[in-house]
């Protein structure tokens, strides 16, 4: 069976001033059903230009350079504006980074969670609202009856977000996309919401891709990690393969600037030297060339094929032998 | 000794918080009384005015203030007071069709401004902002002279110069609401651009556009009475502040009650739904509600 989501070589560039900003370069992975698929990288790696290509969002100076995405056998870029406008929300839902700002401030949430079905003509508003306050339930809201009816200042930021997930998931979407859903949070909530997410793939069907930028939330609940840097995927790997066995310098770096792994004597944050490159450079060489330990003539002369270095585990790095 | 007091105020704050505020200020009170007062006046005119206000009565002509009649007559003895207050109605009725027009003209233009493509942003600015470069008694003048003095020439001169003023306000807003992020995590769950400004943009702005269209009332009602004055406006006999005034000002020497009869509720009626509309936005908008 295909993938519900396949990624194929996708290039996304933004208008620059001068010249165009590649934001993401050449991508290729896909994610199966029932998965949860997390995608880690820096601010600015292209994380989330990633997930609003797949819904087709991206702001009009972003343009698809190359590639496709296929969901579930469908060429989402050939899809007419109706039809994508038509799987967004029903198929493929999208849970954002702050909960603060992602609600309506002057709609009740029983409001907002009314109007997001309307596709479902068929359904009578009390059907709607009674669908909506099951759902509330469902994402551990207390007294959902009563609570429906209020504003979206009235809750917390960890409540709104699970409201946001509620909204998300109200047409049982095939695949969700959460993007840093517990950054804007605090320790424990981001805790409860990350049982939330690993709850909600046992009832539904469908496959979660998680987006963060903390090791530990990946670690915590995906089943696969993907590894972007500076618009490119450098590393895909099963959860404890990666962890265990990172074969990417740069996750291999990353691995070792994770506040969670760092032995308790140490006095200063490790980091990784450099910075990122000139997203508007021509590709001529691997990306992480100027910040790797290990780097040599060839690197910064060609520019590294991904590698299978074991089943299901690739990375794109010329000390692989590429 | 306090309870009873707590428990019959309790309800009151979770009900309508904004007409609490808005009765609590000083202004607000009085603005809301002139408003009423001129309101009632317009439903009832014809129950409130003791005469048929274009009837004449030569041999009664230019009287001075009396019982029977409160302001006097005119140079054709009608009686002031029934014009005063029919002429409420005609106000009013102009001020409010036509800045409920100018409204849901303007939003739409402005909806379709700020959140269509840009092409169609550029193209509906341009016009709006050429209207806006008219002085109004300019354009007033040449719509007369085009389509003849009305009610409805009155109404379409209002709706013409209010309407792109609105417009820019609900692009303005359309604009800055448009790249809200909730606006975005609605378009991910697939709502369509109707849905996303009549759900989610419109009642954002709608408070806002309000209180700005009360403020704007009293101005029409002068731009009614100003035209009416000039004779551009609703035609003799037909009541109005305007057409009181002009009667009056040909014999300010003598007879100055006609123009007084016709310049208060002018007078009144800016005051009143100025003092409202200051006290409602104060009222809506919390950062300026005083603690009370």
């Amino acid at each position: 069976m295909a993938p519900l989501l396949e990624i194929d070589g996708l290039s996304v560039d933004f208008a620059g001033s001068q010249r165009p900003i590649h934001a993401l370069r050449d991508i290729r992975f896909s994610i199966e059903r029932g998965r949860i698929v997390g995608l880690v990288g820096e601010s600015g790696s292209g994380k989330s230009t990633l997930s609003l290509a797949v819904l087709r969002l991206l702001a009009p100076s972003a343009r698809i350079v190359a590639g496709t995405i296929r969901f579930d056998g469908i060429d989402l870029f050939a899809l007419p504006e109706e039809a994508m406008r038509a799987l967004r929300g029903e198929r493929i839902s999208m849970v954002f980074q702050d909960p603060m700002s992602t609600l309506n401030p002057v709609l009740t949430i029983g409001t907002q969670m009314v109007d997001v079905q309307f596709r479902h003509a068929d359904l009578a508003r009390a059907e709607k609202r009674a669908r909506a306050i099951a759902l509330l339930k469902r994402v551990g809201i207390p007294d959902p009856v009563q609570r429906i009816d209020q504003y979206p200042h009235q809750f917390s930021g960890g409540m709104r977000q699970r409201i946001s997930i509620a909204m998300a998931l109200l047409s049982q979407p095939d695949l969700l996309i959460a993007d840093e859903p517990t950054t804007a949070l605090d320790v424990t909530l981001e805790a409860q919401i990350l049982d939330l997410l690993r709850d909600l793939r046992r009832d539904f069907a469908g496959a979660i891709l998680l987006i963060s930028h903390q090791l530990g939330v990946v670690a915590e609940i995906c089943d696969e990690v993907v590894v972007f840097y500076a618009g490119e995927l450098v590393e895909l790997a099963p959860v404890k393969e990666l962890f265990a066995n990172p074969r990417h310098p740069y996750t291999k770096a990353l691995l070792d600037c994770d506040p969670g792994r760092l032995a308790d004597e140490t006095r200063t944050f490790p980091t990784i030297p450099g910075r990122l490159p000139d997203l508007g450079e021509a590709r001529t060489r691997c990306v992480f060339a100027a910040r790797c330990p290990h780097a040599f003539e060839r690197c910064r002369a060609e520019v590294p094929v991904v590698t299978e270095v074991a089943p299901g585990h690739r990375a794109s790095c010329h000390l692989l032998g590429g | 000794m306090s309870a009873p007091a707590f428990e019959g105020t309790a309800p009151a704050p979770a009900r309508a918080p904004a007409l609490r505020h808005l009765l609590a200020d000083p202004l607000g009170r009085f603005g809301s009384a002139l408003v009423l007062v001129i309101l009632l006046t317009a439903v009832f005119a014809d129950v409130i005015a003791p005469y048929n206000p274009a009837a004449i009565a030569i041999p009664d002509r230019l009287q001075g203030p009396s019982l029977p009649h409160l302001f006097g007559t005119d140079q054709l003895g009608r009686d002031v007071f029934s014009r005063v207050v029919l002429g409420a109605r005609i106000a009013l009725e102009v001020a409010l069709v036509a800045i409920s027009l100018a409204l849901v003209l303007g939003g739409a233009l402005g909806l379709a401004a700020g959140y269509g493509p840009r092409w169609l942003d550029s193209v509906l600015v341009l016009v709006f902002d050429t209207i806006r470069s008219f002085p109004t008694i300019m354009f007033a003048l040449a719509l007369v002279t085009l389509i003849g003095p009305s009610l409805q020439t009155v109404i379409v001169i209002v709706v013409v110069t209010f309407a792109p003023s609105y417009g820019r306000i609900v692009r303005a807003q359309t604009q800055s609401l448009k790249h809200a992020e909730f606006i975005l995590a609605e378009r991910s769950l697939g709502a369509g651009a109707a849905r996303i400004l009549a759900v989610h943009v419109m009642p954002n702005i709608i408070g806002p556009l309000f209180i700005l269209a009360s403020m704007d009332i009293p101005v029409v009602i002068t731009i009614e009475a100003g035209l009416s004055f000039l004779g551009f406006g609703v035609r003799p006999p037909t009541p109005s502040w305007g057409t009181v005034l002009n009667d009056g000002y040909a014999f300010i020497g003598n007879t100055p009650w006609i123009i007084l009869a016709g310049g208060l509720p002018l007078v009144l009626s800016t005051l009143g739904f100025t003092f409202l509309g200051e006290a409602l936005r104060d009222a809506i908008d919390p950062r300026l509600r005083k603690e009370i």
